[in-house]
C-alpha cells in the first residue's frame, strides 16, 4: 500500500509541471479508472451476479433504489474500500454522503488519496 | 427467487433452502401454515465453506478487515434464518449442533415443539456441505489410519406434524430417542428392519449389536461409512422407501446412540 502511494505521488509531482488541458485529461482518465474499479468491487465483494459494470449508472443511488443494496451491504462496502484503495470511512457523517453513488463515492475516494498524498508531502 | 436475492445465500443455505422448499411443497395441503410452522435445522459444521472463506480473509486482512458478509454467513443458524424469510415462516426458529446426533436432537425438538402446542407443524432437517479444507483433513486421515474415508454433502427436510390432527401422507416417526449404548437398554422391534449407521471412524458398531443382543440379520442393512454427521435425516428419508416399519439406530461419539422407528404408509408415491 506504502508502494502505491508512492508512485502515485511521483505521477503527481511530475504532471505538475505539464500542460493544464492535458492534466485535466487525465485527471477524468483516472476518474473513470477509478470509477469502474469501484463497480467491479461492488460487484465482485457483494456478489451481485445479474449486473455488468457498464450498466451501473455513475448517478444511480446505491441503496434502497438503484442496485437496491442494504445496510450490511454497507459495512462490507465499507471494508472492501479500505481493502482495495487505502480509504477509511471513520463513521456515518462521512458515509452517509460519499455512499450515495458512484459519482460519490469516487470523489470520496480520490478527496482521501488527494490527502493521504498531502500529508505524506508535509 | 431472483438472483438478486440468492446472492446473500451461501451454498450451505441454498441446499437447506431447497431441501426445505421441496418439503412444503411435496406435504398435504393445510398442513404448512406460515403462521403455525416452525423451523429446526441440524448441522455437525454448518457452513463450512464460508467459515474458512471468512476465517481467510481475517487471517489475510486483520481483524478489522475481515468481511463482515461472510461473517453474517458463517454463522449456523443462517440457513434457519433464510428459510424462515424465505418461506414467510412466522414459528420459532431453531438451529442444532450436536455432529453425529443433531439431527435425533432436532426431532426431538420438533416433538416437544408439538406436544406443547408451540406450533402446528415444524420444518425439520439437516444440511451439511463438502469443502476442499475437509476434502484434505479426510485425505490425511485416510491416508494415516490406511482406510478410505468418504465425505459428501446434502439436506433433507421433513414437515412434521401432529398425526392426530393431520393424517400422514408418507409416514410417521413413532419414537425418537437418545442415549448412550452401554447404559440403556434399547429395544428394537423385531418386526421392523434395522438401519445401522455408524460413522466410518467409529468402531463401535459391533460393540453396538453385542450390547443390543441382535446380530446383524438380513433385515439389517449396515451403513458403516457415514458421509456426513447429519446423514441420518438423508438415511431416515431413505428408510421410508424401504419398507412399512424400520429401526433406524445412528451410533455417534463417546458410545451415544440415538434411534428412530419410523412407520410408512402402505403406498408411498415420491414426487
Amino acid at each position: 500500500m506504502h508502494q502505491k502511494k508512492n508512485y502515485n505521488l511521483l505521477i503527481g509531482l511530475c504532471l505538475n509541471d505539464i500542460n493544464p488541458e492535458l492534466l485535466k485529461i487525465w485527471k477524468v482518465k483516472k476518474r473513470m479508472e477509478l470509477k469502474r474499479k469501484l463497480k467491479e468491487m461492488i460487484i465482485e465483494e457483494l456478489q451481485i451476479e445479474d449486473v455488468t459494470p457498464d450498466e451501473i449508472d455513475d448517478d444511480a443511488p446505491l441503496f434502497g433504489e438503484g442496485l437496491e443494496l442494504d445496510s450490511l451491504d454497507a459495512v462490507e462496502l465499507v471494508v472492501q474500500l479500505q481493502v482495495y484503495f487505502g480509504v477509511e470511512i471513520k463513521n456515518i457523517e462521512e458515509g452517509r454522503p460519499a455512499l450515495q453513488s458512484i459519482n460519490t463515492l469516487a470523489a470520496f475516494v480520490q478527496e482521501r488519496q488527494k490527502i493521504a498524498i498531502d500529508e505524506s508531502l508535509s | 427467487m431472483s438472483k438478486r436475492q440468492l446472492r446473500r445465500i451461501d451454498h450451505f443455505s441454498r441446499m437447506a433452502l431447497l431441501a426445505a422448499g421441496k418439503a412444503i411443497q411435496d406435504a398435504d395441503p393445510g398442513v404448512f401454515i406460515k403462521e403455525k410452522t416452525g423451523v429446526i435445522v441440524a448441522s455437525g459444521y454448518g457452513a463450512l465453506s464460508t467459515t474458512f472463506a471468512f476465517l481467510d480473509s481475517y487471517l489475510e486482512k486483520g481483524d478489522d478487515l475481515a468481511s463482515p458478509i461472510l461473517f453474517s454467513n458463517s454463522v449456523h443458524n443462517a440457513a434457519a434464518a433464510h428459510i424462515s424469510i424465505c418461506y414467510g415462516i412466522q414459528g420459532p426458529s431453531l438451529t442444532i449442533s450436536q455432529f453425529d446426533m443433531s439431527f435425533i436432537c432436532a426431532l426431538l425438538s420438533a416433538g416437544i415443539w408439538l406436544e406443547e402446542g408451540k406450533v402446528d407443524s415444524v420444518l425439520v432437517g439437516s444440511s451439511d456441505e463438502y469443502c476442499d479444507v475437509l476434502g484434505y483433513c479426510i485425505h490425511g486421515l485416510s491416508f494415516e489410519k490406511k482406510k478410505a474415508y468418504s465425505f459428501s454433502e446434502g439436506a433433507t427436510f421433513f414437515l412434521v406434524s401432529d398425526t392426530k390432527k393431520n393424517p400422514s401422507r408418507y409416514g410417521w416417526f413413532d419414537q425418537v430417542t437418545m442415549g448412550n449404548y452401554e447404559k440403556d437398554k434399547i429395544e428394537i422391534p423385531e418386526d421392523s428392519d434395522l438401519i445401522l449407521s455408524a460413522s466410518s471412524t467409529n468402531p463401535s458398531t459391533n460393540a453396538f449389536l453385542n450390547h443390543s443382543g441382535r446380530a446383524l440379520k438380513n433385515n439389517t442393512f449396515n451403513r458403516r461409512h457415514c458421509f456426513s454427521p447429519t446423514d441420518s435425516s438423508i438415511d431416515a428419508a431413505f428408510a421410508t422407501q424401504l419398507s412399512k416399519k424400520i429401526s433406524y439406530i445412528k451410533l455417534g461419539r463417546n458410545k451415544e446412540y440415538g434411534k428412530i422407528i419410523i412407520h410408512t404408509n402402505d403406498k408411498i408415491e415420491f414426487e
